[in-house]
């Protein structure tokens, strides 16, 4: 649960490390202009995921609350609070991309 | 459509979209969902938040960062620079004694940490600028130690095959122990390879051996009691695992907190600031690791929604009547997977198709584990996606990608070897489990 949590809150910091992996080939074979446009393209990819992901988790989080569902162990905690991690943490990510995207059309071999 | 039609649309489209430069997870995620909404219409997508929560909603994963967190302690402290010092002074005599001693370091250090570009990074910085700055080829000295850090994977902890118990259901403890054996004879075919090495290709090393000042015995003893925490350490992690002591997650905080009071006694590290550094580290590789993770759950879980899983395990029992030629195709497959894929993706997406093909030919399931964790360590000293050949790039950036692709290619020739070796000889994996923890039930 915290496992959960932790990665998804914690990934938009991961993200703006620049430490996800990634196969990063073909930048050899592209110009310098041309990498800063396949990185606008591919981070918009990612924030239309984290979009779609926002929307269900959101989804989610609120049928969890409104039903009142809790995790089936003894402790028994209402399912909402993890499951906003997600929530949570797709805000981030949307935040951070944003970011990054803005960041790329900024650069100086971009213009 | 045909469902191993959608599986080619589906392995071209994959590779389009992670060719792009996207990180793997994202990209990984968005194949899958674009996918779902193709074949099976949006109404599929209300599953999907929930699938990703549940792939990483599990006690077992948590020994991931644990380990990882093990792992980025030892190597952070200058640890790894005295495991090797310490084997250096005991080899000097042997030529090639300093590749075949970071070797031995990459193994002990696997043996403390669960992946492999920790084992790399911690043993690289010291070991590969001293291989250079002794004379040794940039490919001998690149080459050990992409290789030598696969072992990271093989030798426990390690978090292949932990992904590997927790995908397929076997356990984790005995997946641990089948490791140990097979990881010291790929790291002793290393050095076997490392001796031909420089007795016949690289004469100038043993030259350069001539002229060193033997050390001491006082140096040589020296050393010994700051390797003996390591070892203590790895034998205590052992204990609490087999010992019956403590689960695989809860074993692996054990040995974080071990290595975080060892480090602070031996080392003197326990500044806030230091400890800060190390756990930040540790949650970038592991926060990276376990998106992964999530997203190859969702892509498997795509997958099986699209009949794909079933139909490829189908067909693969139905293509050839020799569980070897099978056996054969599974691992090129699985090789051909590992170049394009980090390994953890590799098994949570492919052991649900793999797996009931290797129980209905007969195949010992943690035998396959092992087999499966040295094709992925292949997978990671190759591009596009090999990890380690980064991380080296990172500490040596003058030494082009081929030269270290050249120092490295015999070591990949010898996990080849390895895996026809267990193929031939499938004890060297079974023996040690069995006589500690008995013949698995069921198999």
């Amino acid at each position: 649960m915290l496992l959960v949590a932790s990665t998804f809150i914690g990934s938009a910091y991961v993200l703006s490390e620049k430490a996800h992996v990634s196969m990063e080939w073909i930048y050899d074979f592209l110009s310098k202009k041309n990498i800063i446009k396949l990185k606008i393209f591919t981070s918009f990819l990612s924030l239309i995921f984290f979009l779609i992901l926002f929307y269900f988790a959101f989804l989610m989080v609120e049928e969890a609350f409104i039903k009142n569902y809790t995790t089936g162990t003894v402790w028994s905690p209402p399912l909402w609070i993890p499951y906003s991690s997600m929530l949570i943490g797709s805000i981030l990510m949307i935040l951070q991309y944003i970011a990054e995207i803005i960041k790329l059309f900024d650069e100086k071999d971009f213009k | 459509m045909d469902p191993l039609t959608i599986a080619i649309i589906v392995a071209v489209f994959t590779l389009i979209v992670l060719f792009s430069g996207i990180p793997i997870a994202f990209g990984l995620s968005f194949v899958s969902i674009t996918l779902l909404v193709t074949f099976e219409g949006l109404q599929m997508l209300g599953v999907f938040a929930e699938t990703f929560y549940a792939g990483l909603n599990s006690f077992v994963l948590l020994s991931i960062p644990m380990f990882i967190l093990m792992g980025m302690a030892v190597a952070h402290s200058p640890a790894g620079k005295d495991l090797y010092t310490g084997l250096d002074r005991w080899l000097w005599r042997v030529p090639g004694g300093l590749v075949i001693s970071n070797i031995g370091a990459c193994s002990i250090f696997a043996a403390l940490s669960g992946s492999s570009p920790a084992t790399c990074a911690a043993i690289g910085t010291m070991g590969i600028p001293e291989m250079r700055k002794r004379g040794y080829s940039d490919e001998i000295a690149t080459g050990t130690i992409a290789a030598g850090g696969t072992l990271g994977v093989l030798i426990p902890p390690s978090i292949v095959l932990i992904v590997y118990g927790m995908a397929t259901g076997t356990s984790i403890g005995r997946l641990f122990l089948s490791g140990i054996i097979p990881g010291f004879m790929l790291a002793s075919l290393f050095a076997v390879w490392a001796l031909i090495h420089s007795y016949f290709i690289d004469k100038n090393a043993s030259k350069l051996l001539r002229n060193r000042k033997p050390p001491t015995l006082k140096e040589k003893f020296e050393v010994l009691p700051r390797i003996f925490p390591f070892l203590a350490i790895i034998v205590g992690v052992l204990y609490v695992l087999y010992g019956g002591v403590a689960t695989p997650s809860e074993a692996s905080g054990v040995g974080a907190f071990l290595v975080f009071v060892m480090i602070a006694v031996v080392y003197k590290i326990y500044q806030p600031k230091k400890i800060w550094n190390i756990v930040k580290i540790s949650m970038k590789e592991s926060v990276m690791i376990m998106f992964i993770i999530a997203a190859s759950y969702l892509f498997a879980f795509t997958l099986s929604q699209l009949y794909v899983t079933q139909s490829l395990a189908q067909s693969m029992i139905e293509l050839s009547s020799n569980k070897w030629m099978i056996f054969l195709m599974v691992n090129v497959f699985l090789l051909v997977a590992g170049f394009f894929l980090p390994p953890v993706a590799v098994i949570v997406m492919t052991s649900a198709i793999l797996l009931p093909v290797i129980t209905t030919l007969g195949f010992d399931p943690y035998w396959f584990a092992i087999v499966f964790t040295i094709n992925m360590e292949i997978g990671l000293i190759t591009p596009p996606v090999g990890l380690n050949l980064y991380i080296i790039k990172g500490i040596t950036p003058d030494v082009s990608l081929s030269t270290i692709l050249k120092g490295s290619f015999p070591f990949m020739m010898m996990m080849v070897l390895s895996i026809l070796i267990l193929c031939i000889f499938p004890e060297i994996v079974s023996w040690l489990p069995d006589k500690l923890m008995g013949k698995p039930l069921g198999y």
